[in-house]
């Protein structure tokens, strides 16, 4: 076999065989990230909502309480942040609430007001 | 994986876009989907805390208030880049429409690379009017 004709013949081994095993081996994968990270929306969004509905009076404890709660039922270990963004004292504030599930990271701003 | 020396197999080119398709295809739907969930999410805590704010003030919901508090909240969570937004404030019904621009990883193709993600939310209290506690 001639020098170009190897080099023509690993180029099509990579293309036509590696290449299709390597991108359909990261489908599951995918799946799995999109997965974890419509999760990861939806805990921080319903934490957020309860939050603002009950107008927690301890949002830092009652938060980090309704997120494991809700992840456990989801099946996913969830590690949930909350900090002060605005104006925050016993009548409530803005809370900014981070939430994070493996890799995925989801953010939102929870506004409580009594 | 040639049919002769120097063609190129038909089978070998059809796993390849099979594959690279399907890879495609799944990482774009996951874009869109999460895209979309997200500005549904920002849209639906964006009026919520807009309309029990208005209602705690004025025990009703002014356009204005709303308008301000949404815009505030938008600002404050960072959200997406809104292209469209229609606020549709009732005394005690709140209503929010909105689109916005999701650039998609092809810029330097030669085609639009933007996908409008739009979303809805609305919320309600309680009228007084009819003997009951306002309430978002």
């Amino acid at each position: 076999m001639r020098d170009s004709s190897k080099g023509y013949a690993a180029i099509e081994i990579i293309t036509y065989s590696i290449l299709p095993i390597l991108v359909l081996s990261l489908v599951p994968a995918g799946f799995q990230a999109i997965q974890k990270q419509l999760a990861a929306e939806s805990v921080v969004r319903m934490v957020a909502r309860e939050l603002m509905i009950s107008e927690a009076e301890n949002p830092e404890l009652q938060a980090a309480s309704i997120a494991n709660q809700i992840a456990d039922e989801f099946g996913y270990p969830a590690d949930l942040s909350i900090r002060c963004i605005r104006e925050c004292n016993e009548s409530g504030g803005w809370y900014r609430l981070q939430l994070k599930i493996d890799s995925a990271n989801a953010t939102k701003v929870a506004v409580i007001e009594k | 994986m040639k049919s002769e020396i120097g063609s190129i197999s038909p089978f070998g080119i059809g796993v390849s876009a099979i594959a690279v398709a399907t890879g495609l295809v799944i990482y774009l739907s996951g874009l869109m989907l999460i895209s979309q969930h997200r500005l549904q999410a920002d849209l639906d805590l964006a009026l919520l805390q807009a309309h029990q704010h208005s209602v705690n003030e004025l025990e009703y919901a002014e356009y204005s208030i709303v308008q301000a508090r949404v815009r505030d909240y938008f600002l404050a969570n960072d959200s997406q880049d809104l292209s469209f937004v229609d606020l549709q404030v009732d005394d005690f019904e709140s209503r929010i429409r909105a689109c916005s621009n999701l650039t998609l990883p092809f810029s330097a193709m030669n085609f639009s690379t933007n996908v409008a993600i739009c979303a809805e939310a609305a919320v309600a209290s309680f009228d007084p009017r009819y003997g009951s506690r306002v309430q978002s």
